[in-house]
């Protein structure tokens, strides 16, 4: 048991230092709420909620999906995804949802995990490639958060995109006006 | 709609003497007597002598020759095994129709169904333009086995003791809802189409016409305000529902899917999701979804006479219009029908709607994704591990003390909390108690232990306590 305890520590010392020389910001320094984060760069208060910063900061940019789903796009090239109010007034009460794991890699259409409402399973998509670094571990508890406020406290998983380029270059990603517009036509 | 039954009575010699069992499949037409006579029988109808039958060896190199052409790859089965099953088609051949199709699945494992089910989901075409569709409606019957919906705990939901001691498999299903038992008395439809269609009372609806047009039945159908599928207010006030349905939405496309209960055994059914959590105690599961319990009853009709009225309003409500008189079939769908050997199917059905109907049995080779789906689909991983973490609490009034296992995820035992009560006598001190838990306690620290009856029990060195921690969990020691 001392081995490999003394085994796994010793890398792990050295690739932290290691990366905080080499790649300031660190990213995961500046997000990771459910990990252990070595010196950390922000001098800003700890706020409980996983939201503070982007709170006051207000999103770049959102987008909807023509599957019902939003992305909430961050200066720090992250996103968040959640569904929009349609879908959930369209799918009733939800009483579960799926979440995907930290860590996940995913790509444009891959499913990010489900909803389950009033005996119906509903797939969400991911909008964006790129690497899920949060969820909104809330929902597990509280599934209605998703009936509640589906663009707010419902949000589901927060990516770090792999192209920052992509939110814009998607043609798949629709603004505002355009998905307000396609749920004109159902 | 006689086609569903048409491969069945083309053999009618062998129909003729086993009518009496309805759910038998014949294998192969080109053989006759397979294993469907037994040594008895072979006496009795002057049969003996076909025991022997083998087909001529230019027979049998004609045939290899002709499969050869059309289907290299079932050569190798067909030379092993040239009496069983011979394969005529497969099933990727009809999934990709762009025209409504009704499915009829003649085999009973329940695995298979499932996985079969979700690849023709999954291949289904989107219709380009919302006024056409290409719905399928799918039927299977699965042996004996529990399915529970894709979010529940089957910990909770059943009685686990009781599935194991009868060897009725669990089944994991991939939509909503709650708990179901299946039997070969259950029929389970499936009804898919575009997800801008779905709602959850077309089909019930559906379904329900279907069965209020059957002659002489029983029951009066009616769907209540939830979807459910219920026969009318019967004399002791109850309207007992025949049919569990569950769905699932994804791109594009949703699925509406349930069980009808024609000639269930309802004791059994009983039996295998009635817990008593006294003996088999508390399961704490707030995250995971509660079935809904329900009376049942069964419509006590045939899974044909079943089949062939909800077949039958499928085609008349999504089927094809067929051009009257003067068939100018496009050049197009003349030749797939011709290709499928479907067309006489078609000419014969002289209505004004159509939809094909598609027989799956053993004689149709099914594409590697379904077989490793089915896989997948009997994992524990995917069966038990899949569910939201939980803790399950039992009492043990003979020795008294409580013990609640804490399960994260993957189903992995995380860790337990013991406590005790007073009692008259203590038969084992409170120490002798804990004592039996210590290994568990050191393996679950460092490995991942599935939460079994038989995994825990293993682990816990009284050997009075283990069997009825293994009896507790599911009855596996």
């Amino acid at each position: 048991m001392f081995k490999s305890v003394l085994r796994t520590s010793s890398p792990l010392i050295r690739s932290s230092t290691l990366s905080i020389r080499s790649t300031i910001p660190s990213f995961t320094a500046k997000f990771s709420t459910s990990r252990v984060v070595f010196n950390s760069i922000s001098h800003k208060v700890n706020q409980q909620s996983h939201l503070y910063k982007y709170l006051t900061e207000g999103p770049v940019s959102v987008k909807y999906t023509a599957e019902h789903e939003w992305l909430a796009t961050f200066s720090d090239d992250t996103a968040f995804v959640g569904i929009t109010k349609y879908a959930s007034e369209a799918l009733g009460d939800v009483t579960f949802v799926e979440l995907p794991e930290i860590g996940d890699q995913v790509e444009v259409g891959d499913t990010i995990g489900s909803v389950e409402s009033v005996k119906s399973a509903s797939e969400i998509y991911s909008p964006i490639a790129g690497e899920v670094i949060a969820i909104n571990e809330n929902l597990e508890s509280d599934p209605s958060l998703i009936n509640s406020d589906p663009i707010g406290n419902g949000w589901i998983a927060q990516i770090k995109l792999a192209n920052v380029e992509d939110v814009e270059a998607s043609e798949e990603l629709l603004t505002e006006e355009q998905y307000e517009a396609s749920l004109e036509h159902e | 709609m006689l086609t569903i039954l048409s491969r069945i009575r083309y053999q009618a010699p062998l129909q003729l003497v086993r009518s009496c069992t309805p759910l038998r499949r014949f294998g192969n037409v080109q053989v006759p007597f397979q294993d469907d006579l037994n040594s008895m029988e072979d006496d009795d109808l002057n049969l003996g002598d076909f025991k022997h039958y083998e087909e001529s060896p230019a027979m049998i190199a004609k045939k290899l020759e002709l499969l050869q052409e059309t289907r290299e790859d079932h050569t190798k089965d067909v030379v092993n095994q040239s009496s069983s099953p011979e394969i005529t088609s497969s099933l990727e051949e009809f999934t990709k129709l762009k025209e409504p199709v009704v499915f009829v699945s003649k085999l009973t494992n329940p695995y298979l169904n499932l996985a079969i089910e979700d690849f023709i989901y999954n291949e289904m075409p989107k219709p380009e333009i919302t006024t056409s569709n290409y719905n399928r409606l799918m039927f299977y019957i699965n042996s004996p086995c529990v399915v529970i919906g894709k979010n529940q705990n089957p910990w909770k939901e059943v009685n686990l003791p009781v599935l194991n001691s009868l060897s009725i498999p669990l089944v994991r299903r991939r939509s909503g809802g709650g708990t179901v038992v299946h039997d070969l008395g259950n029929v389970n439809y499936s009804f898919m189409t575009t997800k801008e269609k779905f709602d959850r009372f077309t089909f019930a609806n559906l379904v329900r016409d279907s069965l209020n047009s059957i002659p002489n039945s029983k029951y009066f159908i009616e769907v209540n305000e939830r979807g459910d599928i219920t026969t009318s207010k019967q004399d002791d006030g109850i309207n007992y529902k025949v049919s569990g349905s569950a769905y699932k939405l994804s791109k594009g496309k949703s699925y509406h899917h349930g069980t009808m209960l024609l000639n269930s055994r309802l004791d059994v059914l009983g039996k295998l999701l009635h817990r008593d959590e006294t003996k088999l105690g508390v399961v704490d599961s707030s995250n995971s979804i509660d079935s809904v319990k329900s009376k049942v009853t069964n419509l006590e009709i045939t899974e044909e006479q079943f089949i062939n009225a909800v077949a039958d309003r499928f085609r008349d409500e999504f089927g094809n219009a067929i051009p009257a008189e003067d068939e100018p079939i496009t050049k197009d769908e003349y030749d797939q029908d011709e290709l499928f050997g479907l067309k006489d199917f078609v000419e014969a059905n002289a209505v004004n709607k159509t939809a094909k109907i598609i027989t799956i049995d053993d004689n149709m080779s099914l594409p590697q994704t379904v077989l490793d789906d089915a896989k997948e689909l009997k994992q524990w991983s995917w069966r038990f591990g899949s569910t939201p973490k939980f803790s399950h609490e039992i009492i043990n009034n003979k020795f008294g003390f409580k013990v609640r296992f804490h399960v994260g995820k993957h189903g992995a035992l995380t860790n337990y909390e013991l406590s005790f009560f007073d009692i008259e006598m203590r038969l084992l001190s409170v120490e002798k108690i804990k004592e039996s838990f210590e290994f568990l306690e050191l393996h679950i620290k460092d490995n991942a232990l599935e939460y079994t009856g038989s995994n825990v029990a293993g682990f816990i060195t009284n050997d009075m306590i283990s069997d009825w921690v293994g009896q507790c969990i599911d009855g596996t020691i």
